[in-house]
């Protein structure tokens, strides 16, 4: 076996076995974190600290009744809750966990797809969960689900473009798609001389628009009126139950870690940090730079579980306000200051 | 073409994630009661019309067209912001002047009140 | 890389495209400029992008291509440019009544109008097939919206969707045959074009892509000239459009389409020109005969006219195809001719119409000429430039339309058109016999007292009458805005 295949089916592998573990272990820090906020216990019965919790649901989640409903659009049906993981999970194929390494005589890049198009497939696969919403609503045959389903398309795509207008921003300096180039430009350098060369610095207001389009897009308080459950039931899940409502969950933390891994490569420098040496042998700098990665990673999603409860949620036309009359203006504003920045030769 | 292939082996592992999973799924759960809960969840009402037969407010269309329109505006903005070094400051006016005619256009959809509540 | 001085060789197009932001912002902001202002502001930005046309011309005006050899500005350029910008400040000055009357806003109106100059401008001057085809969409979707401005009513909003629908689908069947044309030659640049199909014809290469290629690309650019048989769209939108609206397409719509038709068959494919002459007979004739059959029925004068301007569009295609110097100048000068006749019955139509949709059947006129003789004089004349009796410039327009025809050697075809020529006096002279043999009633409607409109169907009609009269220099001038011939 060559050192090529042998490196792809081990990326492929940890990505696979560390992005399927996200799902139990969110629920967990979900419900604790929630409780915390909360000022209330959480589940703690369930193994040591509720640690297994994550286990029981799942494990309820295979023996439940699959309830399909007579009238639902039974192809479309099965295929909506299929297009909210796998998209997901597959964004991942081209964010960069470390640097290049030296295997057995070859350079093997930390990441699993070495594509020309970076962030474009990224923003492409990260896209199709919109379909995943309209799909579920559309064949479900029920109003709430249909309703919820067409607020939940408008919500996302008003704040794909702000999102999108970040990435651009983001790219300028850079010059390139590839994710690996954006963070090795982030590695050089210092902004000030103490500050690590990461791009949040420099465009702060870029990744404060990334992140408030990141909770709109997916779906999490506080912008998750599409499903309410004082509002449309359960929006556009309403008709499923059993493994396929466990798919939407993890698709709905897939897309929550796949948002906040672009955000820590685009901004906060990736698997780089400031003082941590990327020599040695090629194992201990991949778990390095994995380990950096993904600490930057649960950081956000500690941030996401953290905003869900402490923040009301937004009415529709408040919301579709934000997106539309004040992240767009601010992320061509931001656009264009950053690009007059780069020809000025600042950035 | 060898750099997509990691690509399709990622995505067939995903599906056998989900096959796997709704499989096991079938194979364990419980059996139903059948017929009376099939129908569409309406709070304990019965349904009378069909979801479908409703309509949608034009002002879901209007977003949506809105999107495709600066959404063309991102795609071009594309490959401008990777090869804004190669395109110096003549490419930067230029883009400035596209991003301009585009800001018009926005201009008029806000003030003509096709952002209110879209 | 492009040298950013040529840009000043566009100035005019990116004045009229400023302005026509500008218009387009300020009609947007609370309830939006005045009827009034916003017509004076348009016409002002016409004729100052005229004036600019003229100084561009003599900055750097040849028959080379600039800015990548996207566009040109020779004297072919500079003679449709002014005569499309005359035009559109005549629509302009028909337009405020209607405005005003129906309470729709003006500021994007005028926005829109200039929009479609600014695209119209461009495809005269474009080289490339690409911006002509981007420039035609400018033109075309501005069309689209204007066609049906009038909201409240069906007609209009019907009119907007046929023909949005079948332009968007020519706009892509155009765009395909530039496309295999490129899959064949490997350029879009007109010239370049030219030398490659050359080659490729010589030599018998890729037979069925340069046949489909052209041919798509010819049916596209007939749909936008209303030739039968890819007509089907004229009728119901000239006749649901707001008035003033279809006059614009019918004049100078027409006009930018004619001229990118003979730009692309006369510099783009000359090395096709057998083939493309005889399906421009073929397409000639039938317009002609149907146009002319069609508008024999009707009742509605609207729609009357609007199958005699695909009727009309047959005479131009006759001088299309023949190809030779004849030819073109008398196009142009038709061209001409035929813009100022068809604002000038347009507006009459629109002065009588007191309600959004009156003044459309013939009997409407009925008695006009006790009421207001001046309208039924212009009216007269324009009815008897359309048939081509003199002496007015309709009938030069033909004369000459047709003596090159023969010259060229297309007899068949001049015949065609003199006899559908001799039938459309018929349903023209329909018109003028309700005007001068009939008595009014009470119900017929009134002309509405509008100065704008009245003086620029006398402007019209003074310049038709010329035309026939002393049409010389206007020759002179065509035969000075020759392209090179296939």
């Amino acid at each position: 076996m060559s050192v090529a295949l042998a490196a792809m089916l081990a990326k492929i592998g940890l990505w696979v076995a560390v992005l399927l573990a996200v799902t139990p272990v969110m629920a967990w820090v979900e419900r604790r974190g929630s409780a915390m906020i909360q000022d209330r216990l959480g589940p703690n019965r369930v193994g040591p600290l509720g640690l297994l919790q994550a286990l029981a649901d799942a494990v309820k989640f295979l023996f439940k009744e699959d309830l399909t409903p007579s009238a639902a659009d039974k192809p479309l049906y099965y295929l909506a809750p299929a297009l909210a993981v796998v998209p997901a999970l597959t964004t991942f194929v081209v964010l960069p966990f470390g640097p290049e390494i030296e295997v057995g005589g070859e350079t093997v890049k930390l990441l699993v797809a070495d594509v020309e198009s970076g962030v474009l497939l990224f923003l492409a696969l990260a896209s199709l969960g919109v379909y995943t919403l309209v799909l579920a609503g559309y064949s479900s045959n029920n109003k709430y689900s249909l309703l919820g389903s067409v607020r939940a398309a408008a919500q996302m795509i008003s704040y794909e473009l702000a999102l999108t207008l970040s990435v651009v921003a983001a790219l300028v300096p850079v010059g390139s798609f590839r994710l690996d180039e954006v963070v090795l430009y982030q590695v050089e350098g210092t902004w000030l001389g103490f500050l690590p060369h990461w791009n949040v610095f420099p465009q702060f207001l870029g990744f404060l628009i990334f992140l408030v389009a990141a909770f709109a897009e997916t779906n999490r308080l506080p912008f998750d009126l599409p499903e309410a459950e004082s509002e449309l039931v359960a929006g556009y899940h309403t008709e499923y139950s059993s493994m396929k409502f466990a798919l939407f969950f993890m698709g709905e933390y897939m897309a929550m870690a796949t948002l906040s891994a672009l955000a820590a490569t685009l901004f906060f420098g990736g698997w780089h940090f400031p003082g941590i040496d990327y020599t040695g042998h090629w194992a201990i700098v991949a778990l390095k730079g994995f380990s950096v990665l993904f600490a930057k990673v649960a950081a956000f999603m500690l941030l996401f579980v953290w905003v869900r409860w402490t923040f009301p949620r937004f009415r529709f036309d408040q919301l579709l306000r934000l997106g539309w009359k004040v992240l767009l203006p601010l992320a061509i504003l931001n656009l264009v200051v950053i690009a007059a920045l780069t020809i000025g030769g600042v950035l | 073409m060898a750099n997509y292939l990691p690509i399709l082996v990622f995505i067939l592992v995903a599906v056998l994630f989900l096959a796997a999973s709704l499989i096991a799924a079938r194979l364990l759960r419980d059996a139903g009661m059948g017929r009376t809960n099939r129908e569409p969840y309406e709070c304990g009402n019965e349904p009378e019309t069909l979801a479908l037969d409703h309509r949608f407010s034009i002002r879901y269309y209007l977003i949506a067209v809105l999107f495709v329109i600066f959404d063309v505006e991102t795609v071009f903005l594309f490959p401008w912001a990777v090869m804004f070094d190669q395109l110096a400051l003549f490419g930067f006016i230029e883009m400035m002047i596209f991003i301009a005619i585009l800001v018009v256009g926005y201009i008029y959809v806000w003030k003509r009140g096709a952002l209110n509540w879209a | 890389m492009i040298d950013p001085t040529e840009f000043w060789l566009l100035a005019p197009e990116i004045f009229l495209a400023v302005a026509a932001m500008l218009l387009l912002v300020a009609g947007s902001i609370g309830r939006g400029v005045r009827n009034r202002p916003a017509a004076a502001v348009a016409l002002l930005s016409l004729v100052a992008t005229a004036l600019l046309v003229l100084w561009a011309y003599g900055k750097g005006g040849s028959s080379e291509a600039f800015l990548a050899g996207m566009f040109v500005l020779d004297s072919y350029a500079l003679f449709l440019k002014l005569l499309l910008l005359i035009a559109t400040g005549l629509t302009v000055t028909i337009s405020g009544r209607f405005l005003e009357e129906g309470g729709y806003r003006p500021g994007e109106y005028y926005s829109l109008i200039l929009f479609a100059a600014t695209g119209m401008l461009f495809m005269v001057s474009g080289y490339s097939l690409l911006s002509i085809w981007i420039s035609l969409e400018l033109m075309a979707l501005s069309s689209y919206i204007l066609a049906g401005y009038f909201k409240r009513e069906r007609k209009s909003n019907e009119a907007a969707l046929k023909y949005f629908i079948l332009g968007a689908l020519s706009s892509g069947v155009l765009l395909y045959g530039i496309s295999l044309l490129y899959g064949a030659t490997g350029t879009v640049h007109v010239g370049e074009l030219a030398a490659r199909l050359g080659d490729l014809v010589s030599t018998g290469e890729q037979p069925i892509l340069i046949a489909v290629g052209w041919l798509l690309l010819a049916i596209g650019l007939y749909f936008k000239v209303a030739a039968a048989p890819f007509h089907v769209w004229t009728p119901d939108v000239y006749v649901g459009a707001p008035t003033p609206v279809t006059a614009f397409l019918a004049s100078a719509s027409k006009i930018a389409s004619f001229a990118i038709l003979i730009r692309i068959l006369f510099e783009a494919l000359p090395a096709l020109k057998a083939d493309w002459q005889l399906i421009t007979a073929l397409v000639a004739c039938i317009s002609m005969i149907w146009g002319n059959l069609a508008a024999l029925t009707q009742d509605n004068v609207k729609r009357m006219l609007a199958y005699s301007s695909i009727g009309h569009a047959g005479y131009i295609l006759i001088g299309v195809l023949c190809a030779s110097e004849e030819g073109l100048w008398a196009v142009l000068f038709y061209l001409l001719a035929y813009a100022f006749i068809t604002l000038g019955a347009f507006g009459t139509v629109i002065i009588l119409e007191q309600r959004e949709y009156a003044g459309e059947t013939y009997s409407d006129y009925a008695g006009l000429a006790r009421r207001s003789p001046f309208l039924a004089a212009s009216m007269l004349v324009f009815m008897v430039a359309l048939t081509g009796i003199p002496p007015t410039g309709g009938f030069f327009g033909k004369f000459y339309l047709f003596a090159a025809a023969v010259e060229a050697g297309w007899i068949w075809v001049a015949l065609v058109g003199v006899l559908t020529s001799a039938i459309s006096l018929f349903f023209y002279f329909g018109i003028v016999v309700q005007m001068y043999l009939k008595p009014s009633e009470d119900t017929t409607p009134r002309p509405m007292p509008a100065v704008g409109l009245a003086s620029t169907i006398a402007i019209c009609a003074i310049v038709t009458v010329l035309l026939g009269l002393v049409p010389g220099p206007l020759v002179e001038l065509a035969k000075a805005s020759l392209i090179p011939l296939p």
